[in-house]
């Protein structure tokens, strides 16, 4: 396959995933595997860890993360752009479309107010069971409950949320060396 | 907010995002959302919901949506690409450059505790969705002295509640979730608030 038609088969394929996957991020992954691993075979399998991996590691939109790492391993930099370019284009075009003929988003109607506040209501659900679903994974012990306590806290008495994640990486990240070096000269003493 | 102004405070965004897009909602509350401000609560909350029903990203969907009401198309232009221009950067530097970044513990120890402030601000992104579902005003002034309590939404209640158990015990699906939702929104609204 040349060039062109790999960059265009990238800029193609995250277009249509994402035109086509609601809820975005993690959501795309099994599509990205059909797509990129079976069918076209661009990927080999232990890749897509990687890009797995990658998604989760690197900060930003899940979804783009994923579009440049896939990208990136297929074709390079033009790759990963061609690949990110497809990722971001239906959302951009399909909101810019909504944005420019109905920016006020606030319905007259009783019927599509109550539409619109039922829905604002069950994207408050959605939101709980990820939140449900990030405390189980990140709480294992109480210096972790601890720190989410106070990080919630926090944004409750109106720190801002830039702020809160700042140091949630100093005070998280000094507390996770700090036990990695004691666990390592614990060990150090065993031998 | 001027155009490059808006693409490094997106940039900003991108790089504090760690824990998938709801996390962007206390950041864009933050910055854009209050009385007198670029979104009003109600405003937002619509965004946010029309962002779960049309496909792609919600954080690519709200930087489309909030650049365009400040500065047009190129605005939007301008707030998209700073949302994913640091990701760009850092996810092709780190396949290219550094193979097991995760597996290094100064990597590692900043995603222990980004994560951890990350799932605060999911929690926290809660409440505010509280306020504009669940309760009649900002779900904060609860937590804040001198503030008057909001009241509560029956419907709204009820709404929360059958997403929440619909989609964590029944496995449902987010798009079926959220068009339930709305046609619950229809009836009940109007007629218990």
């Amino acid at each position: 396959m040349n060039k062109f038609r790999t960059l265009w088969l990238l800029f193609f394929s995250f277009a249509k995933i994402a035109a086509l996957v609601v809820g975005g991020g993690l959501a795309m992954l099994p599509v990205i595997e059909e797509t990129f691993v079976r069918k076209k075979k661009l990927l080999p399998q232990e890749e897509l860890l990687d890009v797995v991996a990658l998604t989760q590691t690197v900060p930003g939109i899940i979804a783009a993360n994923a579009a440049v790492a896939v990208g990136m391993k297929v074709a390079g930099l033009a790759g990963a752009a061609a690949a990110l370019a497809g990722a971001i284009l239906p959302s951009f075009l399909v909101i810019l479309l909504i944005a420019w003929k109905f920016p006020d988003l606030e319905p007259g109607n009783l019927y599509w107010q109550g539409t619109f506040a039922g829905i604002r209501a069950g994207v408050t659900g959605l939101i709980a069971v990820t939140a449900c679903k990030m405390v189980k994974k990140t709480v294992r012990n109480w210096p972790e409950a601890a720190a989410l306590a106070g990080f919630l806290a926090a944004a409750l008495a109106g720190v801002s949320p830039a702020f809160i994640i700042l140091a949630g990486i100093a005070v998280g990240g000094g507390y996770f060396q700090l036990v990695r070096r004691r666990n390592d000269r614990a060990e150090e003493e065993r031998k | 907010m001027s155009v490059p102004g808006l693409f490094f405070t997106f940039c900003k965004f991108s790089l504090l995002c760690f824990g998938g897009g709801y996390m962007l909602i206390p950041l864009l509350t933050a910055e854009f959302v209050g009385e007198g401000r670029l979104l009003t609560p109600e405003r937002f909350g619509n965004l946010v919901s029309i962002s779960q029903l049309t496909p792609g990203p919600v954080g690519i969907n709200t930087a489309t949506f909030a650049g365009f009401l400040q500065g047009g198309a190129v605005g939007s232009l301008a707030a998209t690409l700073g949302l994913v221009f640091p990701t760009f950067i850092l996810a092709a530097a780190a396949v290219s450059l550094i193979r097991d970044g995760q597996d290094r513990p100064a990597v590692r120890a900043v995603l222990y505790g980004a994560r951890l402030a990350a799932a605060a601000l999911v929690v926290f992104a809660v409440v505010i969705f509280a306020g504009m579902s669940i309760f009649t005003g900002p779900a904060v002034d609860f937590f804040r002295p001198g503030a008057a309590a909001p009241g509560i939404s029956c419907g709204g209640v009820i709404i929360t509640s059958a997403a929440f158990v619909l989609t964590l015990k029944c496995r449902c699906r987010t798009t079926v979730v959220i068009l339930l939702s709305g046609l619950l929104g229809a009836i009940l609204i109007p007629l218990i608030g």
